[in-house]
């Protein structure tokens, strides 16, 4: 019993996810209007601008398809997540290119001079260098701002292991920012 | 806590979910320390940077071309599927045991088919039999049918018994990671091999096969598309049976393959678990061979 004991998610759109399983159109448009943004952020610092839109096309089709499937022991936002980091993942397998080289460079409007490069295109260029997966969590923590549990929810590891792997980003993101000598 | 202790904790400290005891102890030692002081800093500017990121805005278009493609019956990439959505077309866990089984049954199918025959003949005996267990799984109850007596014989065991059918000791019947439950061990006893299929059942009650051999054919998933994954340092073969996300990997000289895994976060922590159970078990053997 304890097993099958169910937690109560304060999840702010589930009865929108209601809705939509209700058949009520405009019901999707607000899903997509309150999670659009965030899928497309992290598809973006995933596989870059280029192909963002596609992903995050793919994972909005995905989700709209898995509807039914959908049984809200997360919430929804989570899922959305979890969704868009797997297609993300799937999308640079599926290009052939070693992720760690698909964002090597930043991204193409803010490439003017090196000179110009300032902080914030020096982060997206060191994201752009670091494990992908590293790369997820680290956004979902610092740009999402989700905690160490609902990251964990997202990736499907313990809590913990997030805790060590958003370390070694930072870790490496600190290295190849040249910020100090590692410690 | 000494700066190696302390260096572990800082990044969860920063961000305030480190357990209170920690969080007092790293407090007194980042006060008196200049190194971790300033990795803290560090830390601290990092985070500055991420939120000062300039963010890419969605494109207005997104989504008209979203609701084209729901009115389009696309093909649903593997790694993207919600997990449930896998076995949506099989109706019942009954159904989906016995489809699960009959698609390890079928792996080792295939598998023979490397041993005994020319790559040709192998891919045509995985064509056929994959395609009736994948016929078999998508069609319900009322499709499934056995397998033919003469590619796969299996006896079943449970337990330390397996270790006795198949001459080794599995990796499996040394337990499943946390998260998971071991529903049945089943050693499968064919001509050209011995496999131990373990079924498992998650806490959210999905289900999970893990196969076990102690021999790894290369064209295991005979003519199936096969992409690699890298799991740490491990190259794992991944396809799709019917919907259900297959992988194969081998560890020392054992190959193990999961049937039915959710995404690759769960994949990566299944191989890296038994990675650590083989090295744990080559660390035993060196200590007993160091004790005689």
């Amino acid at each position: 019993l304890a097993e099958e004991a169910v937690t109560v998610i304060d999840d702010p759109l589930a009865s929108v996810v209601e809705q939509c399983r209700q058949g009520r159109d405009l019901a999707w448009r607000q899903l997509y209007d309150a999670c659009h943004a965030p899928v497309y952020r992290l598809a973006a610092r995933m596989v870059g601008e280029e192909d963002a839109a596609d992903v995050t096309q793919q994972t909005f089709l995905q989700a709209f398809r898995g509807m039914p499937q959908f049984d809200g022991r997360s919430k929804f936002q989570t899922w959305m997540h979890r969704l868009a980091v797997n297609e993300s993942l799937q999308h640079l397998r599926r290009k052939h290119r070693h992720p760690s080289q698909s964002l090597d460079h930043p991204p193409a409007d803010n490439r003017n001079d090196a000179n110009d490069v300032d902080h914030r295109d020096a982060l997206a260029y060191a994201l752009g260098r670091i494990d992908p997966q590293l790369r997820a969590i680290f956004h979902l923590r610092e740009v999402e701002g989700l905690s160490y549990r609902e990251i964990a929810e997202v990736v499907h590891l313990p809590e913990g292991t997030v805790a060590s792997r958003l370390s070694r980003a930072r870790h490496e993101l600190r290295q190849h920012l040249g910020l100090h000598a590692p410690k | 806590m000494n700066c190696q202790e302390v260096g572990h904790r800082l990044s969860a400290f920063h961000d305030g979910e480190i357990l209170p005891l920690e969080r007092d102890a790293v407090a007194e030692h980042v006060g008196h320390c200049e190194e971790c002081r300033q990795y803290l800093h560090d830390l601290e500017q990092l985070s500055a940077m991420a939120a000062g990121m300039a963010q890419p805005v969605p494109p207005p278009n997104l989504w008209s071309a979203i609701e084209t493609g729901m009115n389009e019956q696309q093909p649903v990439s593997i790694d993207s599927v919600p997990e449930n959505q896998l076995y949506h077309r099989i109706r019942g866990p009954i159904v989906r045991w016995v489809g699960m089984a009959l698609a390890a049954s079928a792996l080792v199918a295939v598998w023979i088919g490397v041993k005994t025959r020319d790559v040709a003949s192998h891919d045509r005996q995985a064509a056929s039999v994959v395609g009736d267990i994948c016929a078999a799984c998508a069609g319900g109850e009322t499709a499934v049918k056995p397998l033919p007596p003469q590619v796969v014989h299996f006896e079943k065991a449970d337990g330390a018994a397996v270790s006795e059918l198949v001459g080794y000791r599995p990796l499996v019947a040394e337990g499943v990671p946390e998260g998971y439950r071991v529903m049945a061990t089943v050693a499968f006893k064919t001509p050209g091999c011995t496999c131990v299929q373990c079924s498992c059942r998650r806490s959210d009650g999905t289900t999970l096969t893990i196969l076990e051999h102690d021999t790894q054919g290369k064209t295991w998933f005979g003519a199936r598309p096969v992409s690699i994954c890298k799991c740490g340092a491990t190259d794992c073969q991944v396809t799709d049976v019917d919907g259900a996300r297959v992988a194969t990997w081998t560890t020392g000289d054992r190959a193990l393959t999961v049937i039915g895994f959710r995404d690759t976060f769960e994949l990566e922590r299944l191989v890296a678990w038994f990675d650590d159970r083989r090295r744990n078990r080559v660390s035993e053997l060196f200590e007993r061979q160091q004790r005689f």
